[in-house]
């Protein structure tokens, strides 16, 4: 290409650059209200080393967005879903998002579910023109709306209502020296964190310790949560270490519910946990930032398993992970809030549904939610499992 | 002291899985001056043939043979498995490369390690596999003092002791076993004095292969698990064995393993258990600078 | 050879036929000239252009997407090309080189953002990645490349998984034999989750004839430019003294040695080069995603990656580098759902390409096994004779140069 070709055509992009704010194509507005097109995306670990909490959240927000088409949509248009597998990489995210970025149908993210993931790309998101806001069913590190941008919000609780409560729990349970350990992920470090403050600040000695991703051998550390005598053992992890740890405690003659006691967070309310160690898991607690919708009473909460249930089987409830009423519940936020915004010239703006997500009262399967200043909702309890024989059973719901 | 002891009995439990691990790299590069980047992931399938073994006869916590038959099965498909497959491996993969330029080798058996890995966890599972090991062996924990120890990490140790004691015999008392040294010396020579070396290396990769298939099978008596990425990183630790003891040298390799398998132990019981790996690897910088030959090597001639 | 020259003139095939039989050698010559380079380079950079006009004339989205797919292919570019020069020009196994490349972009991102409020300038920045990345260098190489080559492979990949732990770990002081070195709020590397809120370098956001310049169109010209820059050290390079002796070692460590080449010193610069050359991508990729993650910057595999780039695009060749790049990114980003299947395919096809031709597409560095064992006895024979009389040779004469001479595979018998 020669010099003056080259000028000629720099000045066309430019022109085209300039007239980039219509966006794509004027198709002009359909009835009133009744928007174009709309998108939103489920973004999430829905394959690797997260599927297990990821497969599930999927299967309901695709059930929260099918309830949702099925009651008439945004005023007649039905919703698409984009699915953007993150598979726990916080570059794979970006990536994926810039696909939305760009997109002007595409009104909002239900997930990252993992609290490192939004971190990492929560900033293009923010500087996207307009920003392109999320609501999460699962990220719980407090960075997450600390931060000080307009786009994330959560319907789970945060770190720091967990790890107080956490503790506050053990120590009630009569826990005198606990051994507090987590898994080195985005996620467990800043639990367990929190966890150890509140222990240290209401004097129960503590002994911090972490296993690598993926270690399956733990005799080093459980010959030394021995040698500190430790009474209870708190594992902020999402659930593939849990197994073979409590199976090495067995083995060296840790029994859980006899000699010592043992916490787990998110992810190790799993009752596959029992099956793996083969036993040794029974007795001990776990916690979780969200309600199980098939431990609560509410009606609302029993016809959402049953219909769980008639879409994926009369297994999949247990198959679904922690996050399976979570995700339905912040999909239902995220849609409403989209119902909710003006419809100008048949195109929502994600503006106003950043302005509607921070102003309005949404009510969902938990009951109502509502969003403070930050993103965070009013209120979130945190809920406690023990294994008991070969299922875990909701014990109680607990604050910190 | 109990507690310096519990340490090092967790040392030698490891160690051992380590040593046997160790063997198969110490073969290996003695015969072809090949660094088995795949020998890991060989132990792995080991394990997983095994695991597979067990959920085949394993209904509801409950065998479906006789213990022992059970065991045996188990053993003969990690041994026999592994080893074919580091025998395919061998004629696949590295066979026409053998005289090529050391890189060569050296970057497929890279690819044939993320391979194993890749195709195990596509193949089979992405997410830990679980053994039901308590209808296969006893569960008995032995408490010697403050020392607590199950039945299968007692077995691991003494089952690694006596496949050390049979292949050092086997290597160093039979006649196969001279071909093998005759071959690690000098290949060239070893064909004048008439040795099958195609034959001899196909049987020491056997060999190798079927002492990581037993660690495979071993360690899922224990740890009742296993996972596609488990033989990446106890792969690097064995090699790292091997090379301490002397990389060739077999007897170095068993030492290197116990050695390792003690300091891993000893450092994260009083050092940090976080900074462990980091420490075992600084170790063995620190060797290859000091003492490149290792424990037990002889020292390096000048090849380029 | 004197039988060649007049077999080559007599022959009345097309002169692509020629080109075509000449070899990899030729090929690279052909591809690596200024007339081949500066198009294609301008043509690179106008593409995003091509992209938003399009997009802004259709109802087509995608200039972003397809701008970032174009900017992470001139990324592993960039890399390609640094892991060409220690394992093809030097014949080093560097597999801890991704670390450098992770090195880069943490060092960036401590001097860049909140974590230590520090807000170097764009210079300074570049400055401390560039010292800090050599000094990492400096510590693994001088003890390591004394070592044997498979020894060095070892270190490398050892150091590799130090740097992964210690980036892993250092977000809280390190507690060692129960002491505790460094305050309560020591994090210097913000553990699983990396350094957030990087700032982006300091560049105009428009520029004149241009417009608006989008965030990732610049990083997409960064990489690019980058990528151009390094080429073109490479050629001017591989004709000084320092690229000779580069191919010497390859190709005959002894030899070289025998012949009062330093070997170690040469080494030591090409693996120095190749790891700061991954830092400094490291660091613009940090300013580009506004954050330096553990994960893939350290892992092993991403390392694999970047090696059947540069086995595929063929060892010693800097346009095959650039293929195998886009070769193994472009892929994944339009085939999401076999993600899943991504290293299962790399490595299988790792293990064929070396099984069956070592030197990749267009590669001309021989690591193809010898005939024979000793080499001696094949030159003895007749047919080998013959045959190597009939190998056609290169096309251009003139530019048959020191990469050609010595490392063309169409001769691979006669290396004694």
């Amino acid at each position: 290409m020669g010099k003056p070709r080259l000028i000629v055509f720099a000045a066309f992009a430019s022109l085209g650059l300039a007239a980039c704010g219509g966006g794509a194509g004027n198709n002009g507005g359909g009835t009133a209200n009744k928007p174009d097109k709309v998108q939103i995306a489920a973004e999430g670990p829905f394959t690797g080393d997260q599927a297990s909490i990821g497969a599930g959240a999927l299967q309901a927000i695709q059930l929260a967005v099918k309830d949702f088409n099925n009651q008439g949509g945004v005023n007649g248009t039905k919703v698409s879903l984009l699915v953007w597998d993150d598979q726990h990489n916080a570059q794979t995210a970006q990536t994926l998002q810039a696909q939305g970025i760009s997109d002007p149908t595409v009104l909002g993210i239900v997930g990252p579910m993992n609290s490192g993931v939004v971190l990492g790309s929560v900033q293009g998101l923010q500087n996207a023109s307009p920003p392109l806001p999320l609501v999460s069913e699962s990220a719980s590190n407090v960075k997450v709306t600390d931060s000080g941008n307009s786009v994330a919000h959560r319907v789970n609780a945060r770190d720091d209502a967990q790890g107080p409560a956490d503790g506050k729990f053990m120590i009630d349970q009569g826990a005198k020296k606990v051994f507090v350990m987590d898994a080195k992920s985005d996620y467990s470090t800043g639990l367990a964190d929190q966890t150890q403050q509140y222990l240290t600040a209401h004097n129960i000695p503590t002994q911090r310790d972490s296993a690598k991703a993926g270690q399956t051998d733990f005799g080093t550390i459980i010959t030394k949560i021995k040698q500190f005598g430790a009474d209870w053992v708190y594992f902020a992890d999402e659930g593939p270490e849990t197994a073979p740890f409590v199976s090495q405690m067995k083995q060296q003659n840790l029994n859980i519910g006899q000699n010592i006691q043992f916490l787990g967070t998110d992810g190790e309310e799993d009752p596959s946990i029992i099956t793996k160690s083969q036993g040794a898991y029974d007795g001990a607690y776990a916690t979780n930032i969200t309600a199980d919708p098939a431990g609560l009473t509410s009606s609302a909460a029993t016809s959402y398993v049953n219909e769980f249930k008639s879409a994926y089987g009369s297994d999949a409830v247990s198959k679904a992970g922690p996050f399976y009423g979570s995700a339905y519940e912040a999909a239902q936020v995220l849609l409403q809030a989209i119902k909710n915004s003006p419809v100008k010239n048949g195109k929502i703006s994600r503006n106003d549904v950043i302005n509607q997500l921070g102003s309005g009262s949404f009510s969902t399967i938990f009951g109502t939610v509502k969003f403070n200043s930050k993103g965070d909702v009013q209120g979130g309890g945190i809920y406690v499992y023990q294994a008991k024989g070969s299922s875990m059973v909701v014990l109680k719901q607990v604050s910190g | 002291m109990g507690y310096f002891l519990a340490q090092v009995v967790n040392g030698l439990e490891v160690g051992s899985l380590y040593a046997l691990v160790a063997l198969g790299y110490t073969l290996i590069y003695g015969i072809l001056e090949l660094l088995n980047f795949a020998h890991g992931d060989i132990f792995m399938v080991g394990a997983f043939l095994a695991a597979g073994v067990a959920a085949l006869l394993v209904h509801n916590e409950a065998a479906a043979v006789p213990a022992g038959l059970l065991i045996g099965l188990m053993i003969v498909a990690s041994m026999a498995g592994a080893g074919g497959l580091g025998v395919a491996i061998e004629r696949v993969a590295y066979r026409p490369l053998r005289n090529a330029n050391r890189l060569a080798p050296l970057i497929t058996a890279i690819g044939v390690s993320l391979f194993l890995e890749s195709a195990v966890q596509v193949g089979i599972s992405p997410a830990p596999v679980g053994v039901q090991t308590h209808a296969i062996i006893s569960q008995t924990v032995f408490h010697l003092g403050s020392v607590d120890t199950p039945f299968s990490k007692v077995l691991l140790v003494a089952v690694a002791l006596v496949l050390m004691v049979g292949l050092d015999l086997f290597v160093f008392r039979t006649q196969f076993g001279s071909a093998m040294r005759a071959t690690a010396q000098d290949r060239e020579a070893a064909t004048f004095m008439g040795i099958d070396v195609d034959r001899v290396i196909m049987v020491t990769f056997f060999v190798a292969s079927a002492l990581a298939g037993m660690a495979g099978l071993l360690y899922v008596l224990s740890y009742a698990t296993a996972q596609f990425f488990m033989g990446y990183l106890l792969g690097i630790k064995a090699f790292t064995a091997a090379v301490i003891g002397g990389i060739g040298n077999i007897r170095g390799a068993m030492v290197g393993g116990l050695l390792l398998g003690l300091l891993e132990s000893l450092i994260g019981g009083y050092i940090s258990t976080q900074f462990q790996d980091t420490f075992v690897f600084l170790g063995l910088i620190l060797v290859l600078l000091v003492r490149p030959q290792g424990l037990f090597g002889q020292p390096l001639t000048d090849r380029a | 050879m004197s039988a060649q020259p007049q077999a080559f003139e007599s022959d009345p095939s097309h002169p692509l036929k020629r080109f075509w039989e000449s070899g990899p050698a030729a090929w690279n010559a052909a591809l690596t000239r200024p007339q081949v380079l500066i198009p294609f380079f301008v043509l690179a950079a106008l593409v995003p252009l091509v992209l938003q006009y399009i997009e802004d004339n259709s109802s087509w989205i995608g200039a972003q997407y397809w701008t970032l797919i174009l900017a992470s292919c001139a990324m592993y570019a960039c890399l390609a090309v640094a892991l060409n020069l220690v394992v093809g020009y030097a014949g080093l196994l560097n597999l801890g080189f991704i670390a450098f490349f992770g090195i880069g972009s943490y060092a960036y991102a401590l001097v860049a953002s909140d974590q230590l409020q520090q807000h170097y300038p764009l210079w300074a920045a570049l400055l401390v990645v560039v010292i800090v990345t050599l000094a990492f260098a400096l510590l693994v190489g001088i003890p390591a490349l004394r070592l044997r080559g498979d020894y060095l492979a070892i270190v490398t990949l050892g150091f590799g998984l130090i740097m992964r732990d210690l980036i892993l770990d250092l977000d809280r002081p390190p507690v060692l034999a129960n002491h505790q070195f460094g305050p309560n709020s020591l994090n210097l590397t913000g553990g699983t989750n990396g350094i957030h809120q990087v700032d982006p370098f300091k560049l105009p956001t428009s520029l004149p004839l241009l417009g608006e310049i989008p965030h990732y169109r610049m990083y997409y010209w960064l990489f690019l430019g980058f990528l151009a820059l390094s080429i073109y050290a490479m050629l001017r390079w591989r004709h000084t003294r320092t690229g000779r002796a580069w191919v010497a070692i390859r190709e005959d460590e002894l030899a070289a040695r025998a012949m009062g080449v330093n070997t170690f010193k040469y080494r030591l610069l090409a693996f120095c080069m190749s790891a700061v050359m991954a830092g400094i991508v490291g660091a613009i990729d940090a300013a580009f995603i506004f954050n330096a993650f553990p994960s893939p910057n350290f892992d092993v595999q991403t390392t694999v990656m970047v090696f059947i780039m540069v086995i595929l695009g063929g060892l010693g060749s800097l346009p095959g580098a650039i293929i195998g790049a886009v070769a193994f990114t472009v892929p994944p980003f339009l085939l999401q759902q076999f993600v899943f299947y991504k290293y299962l395919m790399i490595s299988v096809l790792l293990i064929a390409v070396m099984v069956f031709r070592p030197e990749g597409l267009l590669g001309t560095v021989s690591i193809r096994p010898r005939k024979s064992m000793g080499g001696t006895l094949e030159l003895l024979t007749a047919e080998s004779a013959v045959a190597a009389s009939e190998e056609p040779a290169v096309v251009d004469l003139d530019a048959a140069d020191v990469e050609a001479a010595s490392g063309a595979i169409l001769t691979p018998d006669d290396q004694t």
